[in-house]
This record gives C-alpha cells, sequence and structure tokens, in this order.
C-alpha cells in the first residue's frame, strides 16, 4: 500500500486556513441555492477550496431550504457545526431566528425584513412571532437588516433579490470584484446576466436599515 | 486540458461516467440519486435513459454491459432493495463492459422512508465496493469501478450518501472521453445461464474472486494512510471521512475508498502501530460495517459504543464522542468528561412555528385528500408528493411503506374490513414502477378495495421527470410511434369493471367519485386527470379573492392546507401571487366569499 501525506491543495495560500462558514436560509423558491452557488463560483475564482451542501426533495415544497457554504485552503466537512457560521443570511426573518444558533459568537446575521406564513401560521393554528427582528438582536451581535420590499422596489423586481444579497455578503467576504464577475458569468445566461450585476453592485453598497 | 469547475457529486459521477467511456445509463429518479441521470442526458455519445423502476433500469444496464460496453445505473438506497434480485445473481454472471451500480443512501432520511445502510448490500451480493469522499474522488471512482469491474469480471457498488451526493465542490478534469474498446456479445452459457448446474460452477467463482478481491484491497491506492500524530487512529470512509478530517485535521487516519472486502490486513497493521492498549475508533454512519468486520477478525477498535447508529453524523458528534472516551480512558469518569468544557454560543430558539414542505398552491392531488379526509375511510398511502396528505390538516393518509406497497396493503386490508372502508391511493409514476402487478392481483383475487391513481403526467417529487405515461420515452433520443402508456385503458385490459376518470379540481366529482367506488363489491379504479402545477402544460386560471364583508371566518378552507390561504385579523386573505385559481377553496366555502380577484375582472 503506498502511504501518501494529505495531497498539496493546488489552491491560493491567501485563502484562510480555517474554512469561512456562510449559512444561507429561506424558504423553498426564495433562490437560496443560486445564491450560494453564485458564492461558491466566486470564492473558486478567488483560489479558494470550496464546498457548498443543501437537501433537495421535501425541502422544496414550500419548506425550509438551509445551505452550507465553506470556504478556505482547504476545506473538509460539507456541514457547518452550530455556534461557528461567520455569517448567515436569510432571506425570510422566521428562517434567520430558527437557525441563529448556527451562527459564531462574532459573526455577522444578515436578515431581509420579510415575513413568509408557514403552514401552522396561515392555516391559524400558531402565531408567527411579532418580534422576530427584536429576539434576533437580543441573540446576535451583529445583525444587518434590509428591507426586502424597498430593494425590491430599487431593483424593479423582486426576482434578483437574492442576487442582491450575494452583494450585501460581498462586503463582508475577501473576493475582488473580478472573481465576482467572473462568478456572476457562470452562474447566470447572458440575457440575465446585466439584471443581476445590477442587483449585486446595488447590494454592494445599499446600507442596512 | 485540465480544468476547474464546481460539481456535485452526482454531476461528479456523471462526468465520471462520461469521461470513463459509459456507453449505456439508466436510472429511476430517487432522492438523492435523482441528478446523475439528469447531468447524463445534457452528454453527447452515450445513451442515458429513465426507466420505470430500478430493476428493469439494473437490467438494462447489464444487459448493455453483456452486450460489451461499459454501462452504469443509479437509484436511491431504497431502490437497490427493487433491483436486488437482479443484482444478487448478476454477482454471479459477471459482467461484459464495465457495470457501476450507483447507490445513493440517505442517512438522516432527508426524503427517503428508511436509512438502511446499502454497504450491506456489498457483503451481501458479495460485490466489491467503492466509496468517494467528495466530487472529485466521485469523478474518478468511477473510473476506477469500471476498471476493477471489467478486471474481477462483477458489477461494482459505488456508495454515495446525501452528503457526497448534494455537496458541490471544485473538481479538476480534463475534457477526454475514453472509451475502451467493446467486447462484442460472445454466447456463454455458463457464464450467463444461471441454471444450477452452470450457476453452482458461478458461485465458486464468486469466492475466488472475493478472495482476489480481498488481497486487491491490501494493495490499492483507493485505501491509504494519511499520517499525523497523536495517541490514538482513526478509520472512515466517505462523508464520515470529511467529518473525521474536520474533528481531528492532525490524526493519523486510514482513509477507506475501495471499503468491501476490507483490507483486513493493512488495517491490523494500522491499530496495531498503535500499541497494545492503543485507541483506534472507526466512524461510520448507520450500521457497524467496518466496526463488526475488524472485531470478528480480532481487530480492536471502538466506535458505536461512542456514535450513534441513526441519523447524520457532524464533525461535531464526532469530536466530542472521542474526546469524551479519550477523557474516559484518561481516568476522568463518565459524567465529568461530558460535563467537559461549557459550550458556549447561542442556545436554538424553540416554539418557533414549523415550516414543514406542502402540497403546492393549484396542486390537483389536494382536493383528493380533502374528499378523503372527509370520509370515514382507511388510506394506504404510497411514495410521493402526495405523501403530504398525512400531514395535518388534511391527515388523509393512513400508511406509507414503500414504492407501490399501496395497492397490495388496500387489497389485505379490505379483505379482513368492513365494505367500503378502505381505499390505496398512489401516483403515476409510482403505479407504474411497482403498483401494476398488486392491480393485476387485486382483479384476480377480488379484493374490494378502492385505488386511486394520482395521474399528474410526472415524477413530481423527484424535479418533474417523464414517466411511461407521460412521455413517448424515457430518453432525450426522437421516438416515434410510440404513444404514451394508457393508464385507463391498462387498467380496463386487466380486468378492473369501473374505471372512473375525474377532475380533482371538481370536489363534487371527486365525492361522487369516492362514494360509487366505495360502494363497488369488487375492485375499483379512480383516475385523475390534472397535470402537476408545476408543469408547463398545467392550466392557470384567475387568483380569487376573499371578500371582508362575506368572509365569516369559519376557516373551512384552512382544512385544504393551501399555502395562498392565510388566517389574518379573524378573516381568510388570499396570497394573489401564489393562487393558481384552482377553485377548491369557492367550492368548500358557505358563504360565498370567494370569488375572482376583483383587480383581474375589471381588466
Amino acid at each position: 500500500m503506498s502511504i501518501l501525506s494529505v495531497p498539496s491543495t493546488g489552491f491560493s495560500p491567501c485563502a484562510p486556513r480555517a474554512p469561512i462558514n456562510l449559512l444561507a436560509v429561506g424558504v423553498g423558491g426564495q433562490g437560496i441555492l443560486t445564491l450560494s452557488a453564485l458564492v461558491v463560483s466566486a470564492a473558486m475564482e478567488a483560489g479558494f477550496d470550496v464546498k457548498q451542501s443543501e437537501v433537495h426533495g421535501m425541502a422544496q415544497r414550500g419548506g425550509s431550504v438551509m445551505s452550507h457554504v465553506r470556504m478556505g485552503q482547504k476545506v473538509f466537512s460539507p456541514v457547518i457545526e452550530e455556534g461557528t457560521a461567520d455569517m448567515i443570511v436569510a432571506l425570510e426573518k422566521l428562517e434567520a431566528l430558527r437557525h441563529i444558533h448556527y451562527l459564531a459568537p462574532d459573526g455577522v446575521l444578515i436578515v431581509e425584513d420579510r415575513a413568509i406564513a408557514p403552514l401552522p401560521v396561515s392555516t391559524g393554528e400558531m402565531a408567527y412571532p411579532p418580534d422576530v427582528l427584536e429576539q434576533c438582536r437580543a441573540r446576535a451581535g451583529r445583525v444587518e437588516v434590509y428591507d426586502g420590499a424597498a430593494l425590491a422596489e430599487a431593483l424593479g423586481t423582486a426576482r434578483t433579490l437574492n442576487t442582491c444579497f450575494a452583494g450585501v455578503l460581498s462586503r463582508h467576504l475577501p473576493f475582488d470584484e473580478a472573481a465576482w464577475r467572473k462568478g456572476l458569468e457562470a452562474c447566470f445566461s447572458a440575457r440575465d446576466l446585466e439584471a443581476n450585476v445590477r442587483a449585486f453592485q446595488y447590494g454592494r453598497s445599499v446600507q442596512p436599515v | 486540458m485540465e480544468r476547474k469547475q464546481v460539481l456535485s457529486g452526482n454531476e461528479a459521477v456523471a462526468h465520471g461516467a462520461w469521461k470513463h467511456g459509459v456507453a449505456f445509463a439508466s436510472a429511476y429518479p430517487g432522492t438523492p440519486s435523482t441528478e446523475i441521470l439528469e447531468a447524463l442526458s445534457s452528454y453527447p455519445d452515450l445513451h442515458a435513459r429513465w426507466c420505470v423502476n430500478e430493476k428493469v433500469a439494473f437490467d438494462e444496464a447489464l444487459g448493455a454491459s453483456i452486450g460489451g460496453v461499459r454501462a452504469l445505473t443509479a437509484m436511491k438506497h431504497v431502490g437497490l432493495n427493487v433491483a436486488a434480485d437482479s443484482l444478487m445473481t448478476a454477482s454471479y454472471t459477471g459482467v461484459g463492459g464495465g457495470l457501476v451500480v450507483v447507490s445513493c443512501d440517505d442517512p438522516g432520511m432527508h426524503s427517503s422512508q428508511n436509512e438502511q445502510d446499502n454497504r450491506n448490500y456489498a457483503a451481501f451480493a458479495k460485490v466489491p465496493m467503492l466509496e468517494p469522499a467528495d466530487s472529485q474522488e466521485c469523478v474518478d471512482y468511477v473510473g476506477h469501478a469500471l476498471e476493477i469491474s471489467e478486471r474481477f469480471d462483477t458489477p461494482v457498488l459505488l456508495r454515495l450518501t446525501t452528503r457526497i451526493s448534494h455537496t458541490r465542490c471544485v473538481v479538476e478534469t480534463d475534457d477526454e472521453r475514453r472509451v475502451p474498446a467493446p467486447r462484442p456479445f460472445v454466447k456463454q452459457p455458463e457464464k450467463y445461464v444461471m441454471i444450477p448446474a452452470y450457476a453452482r460452477a458461478r458461485h465458486r467463482k464468486v469466492e475466488e474472486r472475493l478472495a482476489a478481491l480481498a488481497e486487491f484491497a491490501e494493495t490499492t491506492d483507493l485505501n491509504r494512510i494519511e499520517p499525523g500524530d497523536g495517541p490514538f487512529g482513526l478509520i472512515a470512509s466517505g462523508a464520515a471521512y470529511q467529518y473525521a478530517k474536520e474533528a481531528f485535521p492532525g490524526a493519523p487516519i486510514y482513509k477507506l475508498g475501495f471499503s468491501w472486502p476490507l483490507p483486513l490486513g493493512k488495517l491490523r497493521e494500522f491499530v496495531e502501530s498503535f500499541g497494545p492498549g492503543g485507541r483506534v475508533y472507526v466512524i461510520e454512519e448507520l450500521d457497524a460495517f467496518i466496526e463488526e468486520h475488524l472485531l470478528a477478525a480480532g481487530i480492536s477498535v471502538r466506535g458505536k459504543v461512542l456514535l450513534s447508529r441513526c441519523g447524520e453524523y457532524t464533525p461535531q458528534a464526532v469530536r466530542e464522542a472521542i474526546e469524551r472516551d479519550l477523557g474516559e480512558a484518561a481516568g476522568g469518569s463518565r459524567t465529568a468528561a461530558r460535563a467537559g468544557a461549557p459550550k458556549a454560543g447561542i442556545a436554538p430558539v424553540a416554539g418557533l412555528p414549523p415550516r414543514p414542505p406542502v402540497m403546492c398552491p393549484g396542486c390537483p392531488h389536494r382536493g383528493v385528500f380533502y374528499a378523503l379526509s372527509k370520509l370515514d375511510v382507511n388510506v394506504m398511502g404510497d411514495i410521493g408528493c402526495y405523501t403530504l396528505g398525512a400531514l395535518p390538516p388534511l391527515r388523509a393518509m393512513d400508511s406509507c411503506v414503500c414504492m407501490g406497497a399501496s395497492v397490495g396493503l388496500g387489497a389485505g386490508l379490505a379483505k379482513v374490513s368492513e365494505r367500503g372502508k378502505t381505499a390505496a391511493v398512489i401516483g403515476d409514476s409510482t403505479f407504474i414502477h411497482s403498483g401494476i402487478p398488486a392491480l393485476v392481483d387485486m382483479v384476480w383475487n377480488r379484493s374490494a378495495s378502492v385505488l386511486i391513481i394520482l395521474d399528474n403526467r410526472t415524477t413530481a417529487m423527484t424535479g418533474r421527470q417523464p414517466t411511461a405515461a407521460s412521455s413517448a420515452s424515457g430518453s432525450a433520443e426522437a421516438t416515434e410511434g410510440s404513444p404514451p402508456l394508457d393508464l385507463a385503458r391498462l387498467c380496463k385490459a386487466v380486468g378492473v369493471a369501473e374505471v372512473q376518470v375525474i377532475d380533482p379540481y371538481h370536489l363534487e366529482e371527486v365525492h361522487a367519485a369516492l362514494r360509487r367506488a366505495l360502494a363497488n363489491e369488487g375492485p375499483s379504479v379512480i383516475l385523475t386527470n390534472r397535470p402537476c402545477g408545476l408543469l408547463a402544460e398545467a392550466k392557470r386560471d384567475d387568483p380569487r379573492a376573499v371578500s371582508r364583508d362575506l368572509c365569516q371566518g369559519c376557516f373551512q378552507c384552512t382544512d385544504l392546507a393551501c399555502p395562498a390561504l392565510v388566517v389574518e385579523g379573524g378573516q381568510m386573505r388570499i396570497v394573489e401571487e401564489l393562487c393558481r385559481g384552482c377553485t377548491l377553496c369557492m367550492q368548500v366555502c358557505c358563504f360565498n366569499a370567494i370569488s375572482v380577484c376583483e383587480r383581474k375582472t375589471r381588466s
């Protein structure tokens, strides 16, 4: 048997040794997976090793969606451990609160101020907690809230909101413009590219509420 | 030229199959395996097809292999149960061209009815098994599996789990396809005709092959030691290897890529290198597959005494279990070791409203389950989107076991129940998969059960793959003169006296059909005729709205479990963007409070 050492990774030495952990959460149909795919492409272009993991199947039917993205010199586990997410991006606020225990003590929670009623709420069986954002702020040190409706109005469409949040995330990630540009080109068809570049650029500069 | 790209494990298996010259690929959809054949369908120079079930997919791949080309068949873990009959004897016949059987297991049951560990099939069928631990290995291992298949004349099991299949990572690969020379079919009845006289000789070959494979396991580079420091060692394969590396990046680890038969000699050396009393941990999700074989060989390892046989692992679970064990070994008590460092961080928030998956707005299944929920009837269910009919508030399904089981369960239950109390519900794809023989039996044995076939013209749950009733072919290749299967004619042809075809958007029609069928003395079939709302062919009507003047807040319509219907301020509201105008809520409303959205009417 050959005894091999760990193969050299071939990834950029600029990438941090301890991976950056990003958790993207929301509701089926919101574009969480496209958002993750864009971050993954940019990370690869920036020379990072990267793993992104999600679960298909039952989750697609309006259920909670959770996507793990890990980026660094060498990434082993495809899943983020509780208490270690450097950032959580939540496109729905109840989902932010549901997954907040994944956040690292110094992690940042980026949340869209948007409520989508889950079935027990829409049938009147349970109440949507009225103070979700306050509950988030009480638990996490750094919380950035963005008004989804205002963003959609500024963009002229709600369809590229997920890409807009990738722009918000880009301020917290060590990839240069060129890597993001290549990532956008890899993720979108020529037809959709321009609208998504615009949404990304808007997210890169927009301030939280 | 080598090029970097991001591929999921499933996409990587497809790329590996193309790259290593697979000419024929077959599958039946099933999470987490579906994307393998979906991806293969977009590659040139190979034939990829959906089949009616996993056994047929397996048989067709074996047939292509016997015909001399490289073949691959992919399925979810429980799909291999369906194909197991073929696998067990294909182990005896061996192959022509290389044959890879991909099994995608689902620890944690993200989208499955059980979490069986299909590594046991490798041992049971006496075939070799490879377990990739990331997408790069998925590409490469398909090639190794094909070579091993041809060299040792055996099908090879390639076992993935959800976290391998559905993890995207960076893959470096060239875009060059290498196709070995075909090995044209040669008549060899002693090899392929498994009558007892020939099969006895083949069984001896299987045992010789297993011994040769055990020797191969000791020398292949697919198994390796990653040296490190530390007083303890780790043994792992697949996703569990990644969790072990994450938990203890510096610990020596024996990584198994070729995990059946096990390299017992090399594993014994590895374990003994830690000295007497040294600790080596086997990290493996689900069964104690590696651990039990090592213990049986007198190799001392620890595993399931610390870690669960249920569910997915995490690096956290692995780290905590081993640290606790090392703490105890160092003299600490179990409780003291457990107390350890206090856990910092944010506690999970309890009591939040859950967000379960639901049937989509406009789903054609909803009306049938609503009608069933209002009847005193026991409903045997099956596998598909419609299994969601078991959840509250519908609660209109009383069993779900495995693909096609509803029909037989209904027949058995009907025989021992009062008349008119039993129904079975099955989707079109599941009915074609394994419900048809049970329907023949229902007729033959005169079972007074009602079979409801929810024909939405697609395999919806796994992402809308075609079925034999919805498409003229399971492959992308154009076919002429082969119309899709006619389910109503099929039911009549096997002898069902009454087949009612109904529109599931019309509740009165659904109720009437159910009443009529339940009153029958013999077997009866109800066939629904609306396509899945997500298909392009599905008709979409104007959204409806609730009149604030007329809604009395009775909440009768919430029993429909439609995501477009929301309770707000003691009344109902319809979320316009979600509503597809199926009109079920209008039909259940006693106060005529629901009508076409005004804004739409004006325009």
